[in-house]
This record gives structure tokens, sequence and C-alpha cells, in this order.
């Protein structure tokens, strides 16, 4: 029994660990937090099927616990969001053009201050490619209400690219792949 | 770093964080054996349960756990989601499984 369930989690590892090991960076803004937490993640559902419990949606299941996990461990923080010593080696260097980097990053931020934290949550498991209803179990909320967070996000990021003076009415690409994909810039609480 | 490279880069990085994996499972495997018994595990969920269904009817739902315990959170799950509604059984699982399972 042992072996099948090291092969489901071998299987799920292959299917979600890429992007949910990206969700968790993004969280955690540190990639050996990261790891740490996507090993927990998958031993815990392990643990959970090897006595038995039904898991009948695994890939909103592990974005669920995964967050959960993270965001516990980030209330050990002080105030503020502070990224490990330990871990600035291993920060990616901005790719491209620096300048594009940093611009990104400082729209990201913007977007960020604007959007609550279950928004902005919402927002990354939606772009992670989870339907309405994934997104809803991870979260612990209804569908409809995935939807009425995701219009108030649109409404948001609209009003937010007003602000982005030269770029026309979208906000550009570079600050939501930074927002959902880079350093930490999730708002302390 | 061309696509190849970084298809290739990406699933060495995925082979060692599975490598990981297994190793957290291993490991486990081995404090279960060493510390705690299966007995001892469901003596323990018995007095988590005990306080909402009494230690009698508690004891009754766990004599019908399997010797492997491998449907040990559906049965209690199944009973806890009668009692305390869906929701409310999830949390309480969540807390066996954090409180007993995983730190056993």
């Amino acid at each position: 029994m042992h072996c099948t369930l090291e092969q489901e989690v071998a299987g799920l590892h292959q299917q979600y660990g890429a992007a949910l090991l990206r969700f968790a960076a993004g969280l955690a803004g540190c990639p050996e937090l990261a790891q740490d937490a996507l090993q927990e993640v998958f031993l815990r559902y392990f643990i959970e099927r090897r006595y038995g419990r039904e898991i009948p949606f695994p890939r909103a299941w592990l974005y669920e616990v995964l967050r959960n996990y993270l965001l516990d461990r980030l209330k050990a923080f002080p105030a503020g969001r502070q990224v490990d010593p330990a871990c600035l080696e291993s920060l990616a260097a901005p790719r491209g053009n620096p300048e594009e980097a940093l611009e990104s990053s400082e729209a990201a931020a913007r977007i960020a201050r604007a959007l609550s934290p279950r928004e902005l949550d919402c927002l990354r498991l939606r772009a992670r490619g989870l339907s309405y209803n994934e997104v809803a179990a991870t979260m612990d909320i209804r569908p409809g209400t995935v939807g009425a967070l995701l219009a108030r996000v649109q409404r948001k990021l609209r009003t937010t690219s007003d602000a982005f003076p030269g770029k026309g009415p979208s906000v550009p690409a570079g600050a939501i792949r930074y927002l959902l994909q880079g350093a930490p810039i999730y708002p302390s609480t | 770093m061309g696509e190849g490279e970084r298809r290739e880069a990406d699933g060495a990085a995925g082979d060692e964080m599975l490598s990981r994996i297994r190793g957290a499972i291993g490991e486990w495997h081995a404090r279960q054996s060493r510390e705690s018994s299966l007995p001892a595990v469901k003596g323990r969920v018995g007095r988590e349960i005990a306080p909402y269904l009494g230690p009698r009817a508690s004891g009754r739902i766990l004599g019908t756990v399997s010797e492997s315990a491998d449907n040990l959170l559906s049965t209690v799950g199944g009973v806890m989601s009668l009692f305390l509604g869906k929701r409310a059984a999830n949390r309480f699982l969540d807390h066996v499984v954090e409180d007993i399972l995983v730190r056993s």
C-alpha cells in the first residue's frame, strides 16, 4: 500500500510540483523556505492518505495546505516582511534590463498595496490555473466569492493602471509577472 | 539559458525535490516504528473524539478501524461529520493529523 501511495505522491509532484514551488516562492520570498514548505506539504499528503483521508481535489488541497503552512511560518517573522540573510544569495538577479525589472517591481508593489491580502491570494491562485471551485476550496470561501474578489481585483487593476503614465490603459505585463512570481511584495499585516 | 537547458534544469530540480520528499517520508516511517505503535495512535485519537461521542462510542468506532489503521481518518471523519458538520469535522481531522499523526 505504501508503495502505491508513494507512487501517488510522486505522480502529484510530477504534475503540480513545479507550479506549487513557484507559488510557494512567490509567497515566501525565499527559495529555501519554499522548498521546505513543499516537502512538508507532500509529506502531510502522504500521511493523511496513509491513514485513509479522502482528498477529492488533490491540487486544491496541496495549494491550501501550502498556503496555510507558509502563512503560519511567515507570521513568525517580525512585523513587516524580511528576507532571511541565508536566502540573499539565492534571490534571483533581475533578468534582462535592470531598469525594467526595477520598474516592474515598483509597479508590482503599487498593485499589491492596492489589493487586500485575500484579493492577492485569489489572483495568485487563479493565475496558477486553478478553477473557481479549486480557488474556493483552497481559500475556504464560496465560488461566488472568488468571482467577486476577482471582479474587485480587475476594477482595482484598472484604477491602478491610471498610475502608469505612458503605459496605456493596461497594467504592464512585467508588473503582473513580478507580482505573481517574483520577490516578496506581499503587504505586511 | 535555452529552453532545452531550462527544462533540463527544472527536471533536475524536480528530481531533487522528489528525493527530499521521499527522504522525509522514509524518516517519518522510521520515527513511527521507533516511537509509536498503531494502538497508541488509536488510543490518542480515541481521547480526542471521546469528548464529542463519549468513551464507549469512541471505543466502538475505533474498534471498526483496521489493524493497519488505513481507514482511521475516513472512519473518524465520517462519524464526526454527522455530529459537527463537514466543515468542522474537516477542521477536527486537521487537528488530529497535525497533533497526533504528523508529530508522532
